[in-house]
């Protein structure tokens, strides 16, 4: 299922299923503040919020009794600091396959047969290795 | 079907279509003659 993944973006993840994952070409990306964020980062080679409190689940910010793990403490890299984790799309494509429920008028992408032609797409940009240009 | 950053719009988008553009990625060309119009 991750096979065609070149990073995980996570909130937690043990030491394992990291170094497993890395070993496999997956780059994983722990980060406590929201994913969004993160992608953004991603995408914009910034640098990430620096790692917030653990808080309990109450919302309530914990007492100082509830200690934080600092990920380094425990062998997990943080990859997201400066580094440029994924590369930034050369190019972006964008396919409408719009639909409605019921027959109401719009949505005539899903009609005229967006599905195939995006799995089409996707199918020559693999063939023909593209992923690598569209990733220059 | 749109691509950027050529800001590129394609309508009635066809397999034979979509060859092409996938062509004018690989020679770097703009894919002007596949019936697309600038937004």
């Amino acid at each position: 299922m991750l096979g065609d993944c070149r990073a995980l973006i996570v909130n937690q993840a043990g030491e394992p299923p990291i170094a497993a994952l890395y070993e496999e070409g997956i780059k994983v990306i722990v980060t406590e503040g929201l994913v969004e964020d993160a992608l953004d980062a991603v995408f914009s080679g910034r640098t990430c919020a620096p790692v917030m409190a653990k808080r309990p689940c109450d919302g309530q910010r914990s007492s100082g009794d509830a200690k934080f793990t600092h990920p380094r403490q425990i062998g997990l890299r943080f990859t997201h600091t400066k580094e440029k984790l994924m590369e930034k799309p050369n190019k972006h494509i964008f396919v409408c396959a719009s639909f409605r429920m019921a027959g109401a008028p719009l949505g005539a992408c899903n009609k005229k047969g967006a599905p195939s032609l995006l799995n089409y797409l996707e199918t020559e940009i693999s063939d023909r290795g593209l992923m690598a240009l569209l990733y220059q | 079907m749109v691509v950027y950053p050529e800001n590129n719009w394609y309508g009635e988008v066809t397999e034979e279509k979509i060859d092409a553009i996938l062509d004018s990625f690989e020679t770097g060309s703009g894919a002007k003659n596949t019936a697309s119009y600038n937004a």
